[in-house]
């Protein structure tokens, strides 16, 4: 039993809990909620496959495909600057899901959905653990989630740009009268946003059906994750989306179940939100 | 009746407060008339169209009836209450199973039955979404929503839907919706009656604390609605309505897939709706055919049909950067036209001023003389054409003969704190706190930043549930009642912060807080007696001051035992201060209710209260008449730190 709850951390848990930490990073030093990250991987990912089939070697391909992704976020964080400098979450988040719909749309147009394959980013058979294969590319993703989060909580706490990206979250217009540089700031997490969830999902697709629009949905384990973190707790996020990924393979476990994998981010997010409803809500202000 | 003298500048104040008045009440005649008449025409050209065109457009024409009809649901909850829910498909898709296994059961009813059922079984799950909204808020329940059509969608993937996999036996419409065209006006009737019920709600306290609920909880419940039942009742009609649209494709292509119901066709939906504004009714209509005809569109002038999906999310963001959709500045312009239009055919001169300006110019504090002037205009001016209600105010019979103390027969007391404690984590922020306000009149509540007089208010209207000690109104116990249930027996506040609601106008947000049936007579009354704007006015055009005003009349026109006035004068002029001042001494008098006033403007607390509680520290420090209790050692000493005595005086 315990295999399968592995091997489903193996296979989906690195790449969900690169994106939940970058949606954490993003929403608390830019206010997106940015459920197109997935989408904007998918477009760095796409970019990666046709260099790579078009003759490009791995490495390279995988490079420019970042790039792709990383270029794409900075659109993206653009059109944020220039029109919802100042919008509240919520409308953050509605232009968030359409880039979300736009991006995927987008990714269809330039390369078509047509199955694909795409190369695991990092060649190799692996080894197997008590019968479960670990391939260099879900190691990779795990460590690298690890070493992100680790990176960008010492980042944002012992370094001056962490500090002003933490002010800068709490209200750009301020942090901008102060003086800081709001929007290459945003810019620059909007770009390395882009290029970590492309390359969270440059993990997770070889395992996925190749159609652009569900692996753009992969976005929502790692939210559910987010939320469980309450959008704020980064090791939490990480930790919840291995454990996500656990549950899920769990699931191979029990044949029958085996189908509902896609279930279990919402019975999370369903339980989480029930047990926060103890509490009493007003809005802020008096 | 009261008969107060009149001079000239308090008649030119009633007179431009009735003008406007009379402006705002013809406007808004021509524009329900008018738009009585598009909603008509559209109603009945709409199939008078469609009948015209070839099969395979009714085809794209009932797609396009569905489409409009998951939108309006969309809009419930997007545009009254700001909520995202990003699954109206997964609601949909519930309805069409339900459809289906009804079918296949060969339950007795038939379609339009199974059709009703669809929508009622779409509610438990609207419930299921809508429960933890009802503490949560915004991003939450964005991303519980879409989760969940994540894993509806795999649900179906896996167990399709029922009777779609048998070819021997399908489902057929009954008769008389049988063809295409008869269908599609079956579904055109459903659209038209969900938006003539949902046009009905927005004008009911119902549907208007919808928008309360998405400006602030607190003002909701402040107001005596329920939090609650305001987000549940919207999820629910929004389910329904979602689940009904499921049971129509089935109606419409006779099965169900589950690529029909898919969450980024969801999020595709939810994107339109944000576009067009799909909370109206013609945002909805738009969107409906946007979404079924654009491929077509695309692909006759040669552009593949998938830039619809990069074209839509364009709009959503253009739109949620010019912060409003494209159907409400529609509307607004058609109005304009047809107001233009009207305004050159009658040439009468005083419809060519634009009511919004004229209104408030006319009605903001400044341009009020004095409160005393204001009341005895909305007595009646002096040629005795009471155009404002005089039964309405129920006026009593006399003048009040010192501020804030009026005739009303003394009973308990209005409000009663007993030994009130309050402590946050570390900090005791209230400590055995007393005091009364005797029925009918005016206390004022001093104290310096900090004095935890808010902290007091807070408690008294329930905001502050852990607390030692007892409330009472007019001898009642409230200490076990929620917010809104302590409105109803009796305790209205404001905030310090205005939460009134941009998109209503100003008598429907008094209509809504007044919680009873309300003439709009009354409601002008009210306003005009506060020196508020027209009930005409739209709250988004009102500047910040008049709309604090306006939150004062919404209480006022309640008729509670008392009102908490938390600051109201804050951020006016001086004279401005005081003319609200005179307004508030006279409210136990002309509305029988009484005030507790926190205030900071000794001039204020001067002119309006017989008593004043000062604070300092969580505890009662003196109360008494105010021309006593402000020369105090102790009262000085907590305002100013120091005994400087004669500089509080002199205020």
């Amino acid at each position: 039993m315990w295999q399968s709850a592995l091997i489903g951390l193996v296979q989906s848990g690195g790449a969900y809990a690169l994106l939940a930490v970058c949606v954490i990073l993003m929403y608390r030093t830019t206010g997106v909620l940015n459920f197109a990250l997935a989408a904007i991987g998918v477009a760095g990912t796409y970019a990666f496959s046709s260099f790579y089939t078009s003759g490009m070697n791995l490495a390279e391909a995988a490079i420019f495909g970042i790039l792709i992704g990383a270029a794409a976020s900075v659109v993206c964080g653009l059109i944020y600057i220039r029109w919802f400098f100042d919008a509240t979450p919520t409308y953050r988040a509605g232009v968030a899901i359409a880039l979300l719909v736009g991006t995927a749309a987008v990714t269809i147009r330039i390369f078509s959905d047509q199955p694909r394959e795409i190369p695991a980013l990092i060649p190799g058979s692996g080894f197997a653990v008590d019968g479960v294969v670990m391939t260099p590319t879900t190691i990779f993703g795990i460590a690298l989630a690890i070493v992100f989060t680790l990176l960008v909580t010492q980042m944002l706490h012992r370094t001056r740009r962490g500090l002003q990206l933490r002010a800068i979250s709490q209200g750009p217009v301020a942090s901008e009268l102060l003086g800081l540089p709001v929007r290459p700031l945003t810019l620059a997490i909007w770009g390395g946003s882009g290029a970590m969830g492309t390359i969270a999902v440059m993990i997770i697709s070889p395992g996925l059906s190749d159609e652009v629009e569900s692996i753009s949905l992969v976005i929502v384990p790692a939210l559910a994750a987010t939320l469980v973190a309450t959008f704020r707790r980064y090791w939490l996020a990480l930790i919840s989306a291995l454990v996500l990924g656990g549950l899920q393979g769990l699931l191979l476990y029990y044949q029958t179940l085996i189908r509902y994998e896609e279930v279990i981010p919402f019975v999370v997010v369903l339980g989480v939100l029930m047990w926060d409803q103890r509490k009493e809500l007003w809005d802020e202000a008096r | 009746m009261t008969q107060v003298a009149n001079d000239g500048s308090q008649s030119t104040s009633a007179a431009s407060y009735r003008s406007s008045l009379a402006a705002g009440e013809r406007y808004l005649r021509i524009d329900r008339r008018n738009g009585q008449i598009a909603a008509l025409v559209a109603v009945i050209a709409v199939p008078v169209v469609v009948f015209m065109l070839g099969d395979y457009w009714v085809q794209l024409c009932i797609t396009g009836a569905i489409d409009a009809i998951v939108l309006q649901s969309i809009g419930v909850l997007a545009d009254r209450t700001k909520l995202f829910v990003l699954c109206p498909l997964a609601f949909a898709s519930i309805g069409a199973w339900v459809v289906l296994q009804l079918f296949v059961w060969g339950w007795p009813g038939g379609f339009y039955f199974w059709l009703l059922l669809a929508g009622i079984a779409g509610i438990p799950f609207g419930l299921i979404m809508g429960f933890p909204a009802l503490r949560l808020r915004g991003l939450n329940l964005a991303v519980i929503t879409l989760s969940f059509a994540f894993a509806l969608d795999s649900i179906f993937q896996v167990t399709p839907f029922p009777g779609s996999q048998s070819y021997t036996e399908v489902l057929t419409r009954p008769s008389p919706i049988g063809s295409d065209r008869a269908y599609f006006v079956f579904c055109w009737i459903i659209f038209v009656v969900f938006a003539v019920i949902l046009y009905i709600l927005d004008r009911r306290p119902f549907g208007a604390a919808w928008r309360i609920v998405a400006r602030s909880e607190r003002a909701t419940a402040a107001m005596g609605l329920s939090v609650r039942g305001a987000k549940l009742g919207v999820f629910i009609i929004s389910a329904f309505i979602a689940a009904v649209s499921g049971g129509l494709i089935v109606g419409q292509v006779y099965t169900a897939v589950e690529s029909n119901f898919s969450p980024v066709a969801s999020l595709v939906l939810f994107a339109v709706a944000l576009f067009v504004g799909s909370g109206l009714a013609e945002g909805a209509a738009v969107g409906g055919l946007l979404s079924a005809f654009a491929p077509q569109v695309l692909s006759s002038i040669h552009v593949p049909q998938d830039f619809g999906n990069i074209l839509f999310p364009i709009g959503t963001v253009q739109v949620l950067a010019a912060g409003t959709s494209a159907s409400a500045a529609w509307r607004l312009s058609f109005r304009r036209m047809l107001r233009r239009r009207r305004s050159k055919n009658a040439s009468a001169p005083d419809t060519t001023t634009d009511t919004t300006t004229a209104v408030v110019a006319a009605s903001t504090p400044a341009a009020t003389a004095t409160a005393a002037a204001v009341a005895a205009g909305a007595v009646g001016d002096g040629a005795g054409t009471p155009v404002v209600p005089l039964g309405a105010l129920d006026l009593g019979s006399a003048v009040a003969p010192s501020p804030g103390v009026s005739l009303v027969a003394a009973g308990p007391p209005a409000l009663r704190v007993t030994g009130i404690g309050v402590r946050f984590t570390g900090v005791i922020a209230l400590q055995d706190m007393s005091m009364e306000v005797p029925a009918g009149s005016v206390s004022g509540l001093i104290g310096p930043n900090g004095a935890g007089k808010t902290t007091l208010v807070d408690v008294v209207s329930g905001f502050i549930k852990n607390y030692d000690g007892t409330v009472e109104v007019a001898g009642r116990d409230i200490d076990n009642l929620l917010v809104h249930q302590r409105v109803r027996a009796g305790v209205r506040r404001t905030f310090q912060q205005e939460r009134t609601i941009p998109e209503l106008t100003a008598g429907e947000y008094v209509r809504v807080a007044a919680r009873r049936r309300i003439s709009i007579q009354e409601v002008a009354g009210v306003l005009e007696f506060i020196g508020g704007p027209s009930p005409y006015d739209r709250i988004s055009d009102i500047d910040v001051g008049t709309r604090r005003l306006l939150e004062i009349a919404g209480c006022i026109a309640a008729r509670p035992k008392i009102l908490l006035l938390d600051e109201p004068t804050a951020g006016l002029a001086e004279a401005d201060s005081l003319a609200v001042a005179a307004r508030v001494s006279r409210v136990p008098d002309l509305f029988g209710c009484a005030v507790l006033l926190i205030e900071h403007d000794m001039e204020v607390v001067r002119a309006s209260c017989s008593h004043i509680t000062v604070m300092d520290f969580g505890r009662k420090l003196a109360e008494g008449r105010p021309e006593d209790v402000l020369k105090m050692d102790t009262v000085v000493a907590a305002y100013l730190g120091t005994a400087d005595k004669a500089a509080v005086v002199e205020r």
